[in-house]
């Protein structure tokens, strides 16, 4: 009996130090350890991250370790908790509507970046000095060519009898790009108009899913027809599966636009090394990266053009104006969206 | 002898009363009574299963009542019989051994002797699980028995057998208890298990002991 | 105070760490929205109890197929697989699968519960069947050969006898489906909201964890009070296995393939699809390796928190307000329960590999408890008792008599928790620094368009958990044999 028990302890000990000797191979050797911390398509195996590291590890004589979220509200809320323990040298994957409450609840350090060669839609996201926009994208319903005659070109076409209960959405309590839908449609009609509009939206959509990706499974798996994603979300199918069968719809209305944010705590431990792998990510490089791995657009002049990135980028229509929103205004505007969601299921 | 005194618990919507009872020290005591008269409660409260505070039981000088139920060594077979299904006969049995510390020669010496008395040698290697209803009966005496017991403690042991079977293990344990003097207090609602085996027996009604009186034979 | 009341005291405090801990950490600032509060709640409600309510009828319908199988056999074993199937895959997949198969889907309360119902039947019909065997083999014998009809039997013995088993498994259920995130908001319709959603806004958007906490308290309190009306009385004795003529049911055999035919249709679709993409091999990189293993370490460290945690109620049992706690005892939602321990020490190194684990095991025994842990220790309670009244000792009883019966059931559901953990990104994303496991690369993927990756991987996460389960039950076997007497 024993034996037996010793027999399977020394098994799982064994496995346990297999993986345990991977953890430890990742830190120690002498050298400093930039901890950046983003959310996991980010930071994980076919995202930015692992090839902006490398890079980076070539010049900085230091190593770069990953700490993973699930999204950006969730980072926030483990920084504000974990706070100086977390370790964490970098934020990244902060959006517009994450800003205030960041600021709020944290210090962060000025970022000294200089004149920054940035494209004009990205210009109004600049004016925080502690966080700077790594790449941005604006946000549509995306749809399957040829699946309809006729797609939608404004917010009121949605409500037409063909989009009834085929229209994936996120919730914006839950997710970034569901908040973002929420807000344009605020900005676009009014918010009174606004609200009445999502109202009537209430019986077109099939699902407000808790997640962007969960969205996005429901479209692709076809249960919907459209779905709101990023405009560029049709490149990814293009370049990746080789399929040109999806397509970002264009509206009367000016797109959302989404940034994503990087920012440096001021309890940094290698406050330099953050702010060198800020400028990596804003060099060419790192930008191309970012755009090729992220499918998002480059904040910077000068990566993205004379590729299909650019072509998008000059048929969107972004709003003019990113206003970087308060906390007590996201709050405000998700009470609103509950009292609409408000009832009994049946 | 063996006094009860103020076994009283109120369940409720049910409560014992017995201010005093004799069990008898030596030869079968029954307490005999209709379904929800309180027998099972009796009996678990003087096993220790279940608190009676305040009651009092002496036997041969020593208040039962304040021991815990391993402390009161008594032997006890369920109605159930409760066999230990994964254990054979034998380990049933020897399990009892374990419990009481008994040593292991002296309990296998009295394994040997039970399992002869009780006619038992032919399934004493068999799964408890698969023993025939007569056979788990007798395991579970002798069981009862292994540990030494100062009262062997009986709640309808012959109420899951057949009635042929019933008869034929009635003269069985009334013969056993007899040669081994083992006093014993069974409880049952059956009048031929009080024609076979009472010495006493005391009739028990709504939780009251009503009529005591010695065996009818 | 005696090494039992010790033990209880310290798996009590255990459960309750999390409402302890971040009741001390957060303060509440205002009292909750009781108007949003009862709507969110009446919802929580309805699709729990009708999720419920649907996989105990479907799942009793279908254990009474698997009853129509030899123990042994090999039917048998293939139904109960098909049963199991769902516990083995991403809850997202089932989702898509019960999509892909009625089309228009039937959004709002039937479609959450429908959904709710796929997901959970098929277990509920596994722990039927070893219930039914264990509570009625002897009485249904004796009724089938004293000529009871099929009927007379069912209304007279069969729910009356079963009546707290299905109590057991109802509220095992209605607890899941109570807690359940992501489905009511996805098939819920326009109102699904449900107090699971209140508590992740709160967290997540206006980051009051003091509201959160309050909310998860009431809804533990709610079950506590729902769990506590639902068990009075006495547990009806046990029988023992026999002949089961009277109830077998080929029927729901029907049911069985017909639903777990139609989710591993639509995951061999997904896969198929995974599979053709020309960057299909992206998956395997070099740390896919790396997961796999993490993800075995975590399925095993789990599944042997589990086996102990079991063994240690065991242990801790009987004590009638322990059993009454373990029963209504429902963890806090899993981001504030992961949180909790997130805040506890460091999180460096190895401590992931701890804290997940732990928080897994937290979040899970307390329903692998209602499972059919609780059935199987009254099940051997008066034979505990026998013991105890012979004089055994308590660490005897425990060593002789309950562990050799009850190691294999421990095996078979700290077998489903590892299940669940192979499976588990949730907790991971918020304990672990980095992808430790196939869940949390699962995740990835799908958090980066790959869902038909997401389902290849997936795939590997079957495996895992496959070998894992296999491990506890044959393991759990082991240990019982050389452990009988």
């Amino acid at each position: 009996m024993r034996h037996f028990v010793l027999f399977l302890a020394v098994i799982f000990f064994g496995l346990f130090l297999a993986v345990l000797n991977r953890s430890d191979s990742q830190s120690g050797s002498g050298v400093p350890t930039l901890r950046v911390f983003g959310y996991a398509s980010f930071t994980g195996k076919w995202g930015a991250g692992p090839l902006l590291k490398n890079e980076f590890e070539k010049s900085c004589n230091c190593k770069v370790e990953f700490i993973e979220g699930s999204d950006s509200g969730i980072l926030l809320q483990r920084l504000k908790i974990e706070g100086e323990s977390l370790g964490a040298d970098l934020l990244i994957g902060l959006d517009q509507f994450d800003l205030a409450k960041a600021t709020s609840e944290q210090s962060w350090r000025k970022l000294s970046l200089g004149e920054l060669n940035v494209y004009e839609s990205v210009k109004p996201a600049l004016v925080n000095s502690y966080f700077v926009p790594y790449d941005w994208g604006t946000l549509t319903f995306v749809a399957r060519k040829n699946e309809s005659a006729k797609l939608p070109e404004s917010l009121d076409d949605l409500l037409e009898s063909e989009w009834t209960r085929k229209i994936a959405l996120e919730d914006p309590r839950t997710s970034s790009p569901g908040m973002q839908f929420l807000n344009w449609v605020v900005r676009s009609k009014g918010e009174q108009e606004g609200f009445e509009f999502i109202k009537k939206m209430m019986s077109q959509v099939h699902s407000f899913a808790p997640t962007w990706s969960a969205a996005y499974g429901l479209f692709t798996n076809k249960q919907a027809k459209l779905v709101y994603s990023y405009s560029t979300s049709p490149l990814y199918h293009k370049f990746e599966e080789k399929n040109d069968d999806y397509i970002s719809l264009k509206f009367k209305e000016p797109l959302a636009v989404q940034f994503e944010f990087m920012g440096i705590p001021e309890f940094c431990r290698n406050c330099d090394l953050a702010e060198k792998f800020v400028n990596l990510m804003l060099s060419p490089q790192g930008q191309k990266i970012i755009m090729e791995k992220n499918y998002m657009f480059p904040v910077m002049k000068g990566v993205a053009e004379n590729t299909e990135f650019a072509a998008l980028m000059e048929e969107v229509q972004p709003m003019d104006q990113v206003e970087i929103p308060s906390s007590a205004e996201v709050d405000r505007l998700l009470k609103k969206w509950t009292e609409l969601r408000r009832g009994d299921i049946n | 002898m063996s006094y009860v005194e103020n076994l009283v618990r109120n369940y409720g919507d049910f409560a014992l009363d017995i201010p005093q009872w004799e069990i008898l020290d030596k030869g079968v005591t029954v307490l005999w009574g209709p379904s929800g008269a309180g027998k099972t409660s009796v009996f678990r409260i003087l096993l220790g299963l279940e608190d009676c505070p305040g009651m009092r039981w002496t036997f041969q000088g020593e208040d039962l009542g304040k021991l815990k139920s391993p402390d009161r060594r008594l032997g006890v077979v369920f109605q159930t019989l409760d066999l230990f299904p994964h254990m054979t006969a034998e380990q049933n049995i020897l399990f009892a051994a374990r419990a009481r510390k008994i040593e292991p020669q002296r309990a296998r010496k009295h394994l040997e002797q039970l399992s002869s008395d009780l006619r038992m040698k032919a399934f004493l290697r068999r799964p408890a699980s698969v023993l025939s209803g007569g056979e788990k009966q007798r395991v579970a005496i002798a069981r009862a028995l292994m540990g030494e017991p100062r009262l062997l403690l009986l709640d309808e042991p012959f109420s899951a057998l057949d009635q042929e079977l019933r008869e034929d293990s009635r003269q069985l344990v009334a013969h056993l208890i007899d040669e081994r003097k083992i006093p014993t207090l069974l409880v049952t609602h059956d009048p031929r298990d009080v024609e076979v085996l009472a010495d006493k027996i005391s009739i028990i009604k709504s939780g009251r002991i009503v009529e005591e009186k010695a065996s009818l034979s | 105070m005696n090494l039992r009341s010790l033990l209880r005291i310290g798996l009590v405090l255990f459960f309750l760490f999390p409402f302890i801990f971040l009741l001390t950490q957060f303060r509440i600032s205002e009292s909750p929205d009781i108007e949003e509060l009862l709507w969110a709640f009446r919802n929580s409600f309805s699709q729990a109890f009708l999720s419920a309510l649907g996989s105990l009828v479907l799942g009793v319908w279908a254990s009474l197929a698997l009853l129509s199988g030899s123990d042994s056999g090999g039917r048998r074993r293939f139904l109960k697989v098909m049963c199991l199937f769902p516990n083995f895959l991403p809850p997202l997949f089932i989702l898509l699968a019960a999509l892909n198969f009625l089309n228009p889907f039937p959004m709002g309360l039937t479609g959450i519960s429908l959904v709710h119902i796929v997901m959970n039947f098929g277990l509920v019909a596994v722990l039927m069947t070893e219930t039914i065997e264990v509570r009625l083999g002897g009485v249904t014998e004796l009724a089938y050969v004293e000529g009871a009809g099929r009927w007379q039997f069912m209304t007279q013995v069969f729910l009356p006898v079963l009546r707290k088993d299905f109590l057991h498994i109802f509220l095992f259920v209605f607890v899941i489906c109570f807690g359940s995130f992501s489905v009511p908001l996805i098939v819920g319709g326009i109102h699904g909201t449900t107090v699971e959603v209140l508590i992740y806004e709160k967290i997540r958007m206006s980051g009051d964890w003091g509201a959160a906490v309050v909310l998860a308290l009431l809804q533990s309190v709610f079950i506590f009070l729902i769990s506590f009306v639902a068990f009075r009385g006495p547990v009806p004795a046990l029988q023992k296995i026999t002949n089961l003529s009277l109830i077998k049911n080929s029927s729901g055999a029907v049911l069985i393939i017909a639903v777990m035919g139609a989710i591993a249709l639509s995951y061999a679709q997904g896969l198929y699809r995974g599979l053709t993409q020309p960057i299909a091999w992206t998956i395997f990189t070099d740390d896919l390796w790396q997961a796999t293993l993490g993800t075995v370490v975590l399925g095993l460290s789990v599944g042997i928190c589990c086996y102990l945690g079991l063994l240690l109620i065991a242990y801790c049992s009987p004590k009638s307000w322990f059993e009454r706690f373990l029963t209504g005892y429902v963890a806090p939602s899993t981001a504030l329960a992961c949180f909790s321990v997130l805040i506890v020490g460091p999180n460096e190194g190895v401590i992931p590999f701890i804290k997940i684990p732990l928080a897994i095991t937290l979040l899970s025994l307390s329903s692998l408890y209602r499972m059919g842990w609780s059935t199987e220790l009254q099940a051997l309670r008066s034979q505990a008792q026998i013991s105890y009244s012979m004089g055994a000792s308590s660490w005897q009883i425990f060593t002789e008599i309950i562990f050799p019966q009850v190691t294999t059931r421990a095996g078979f559901l700290s077998g489903l928790a590892a299940v669940w953990a192979c499976g588990d990104y949730a907790v991971s994303r918020i304990l672990a620094h980095r992808d430790l496991s196939l869940g949390m690369m699962t995740e990835t993927l799908m958090s980066g368009y790959r869902l038909n990756h997401a389902i290849l991987m997936s795939s590997l996460i079957v495996v895992v958990a496959g070998l894992c389960f296999a491990f506890f039950v044959g393991g759990s076997r082991v240990l019982r044999r050389k452990f009988s007497p």
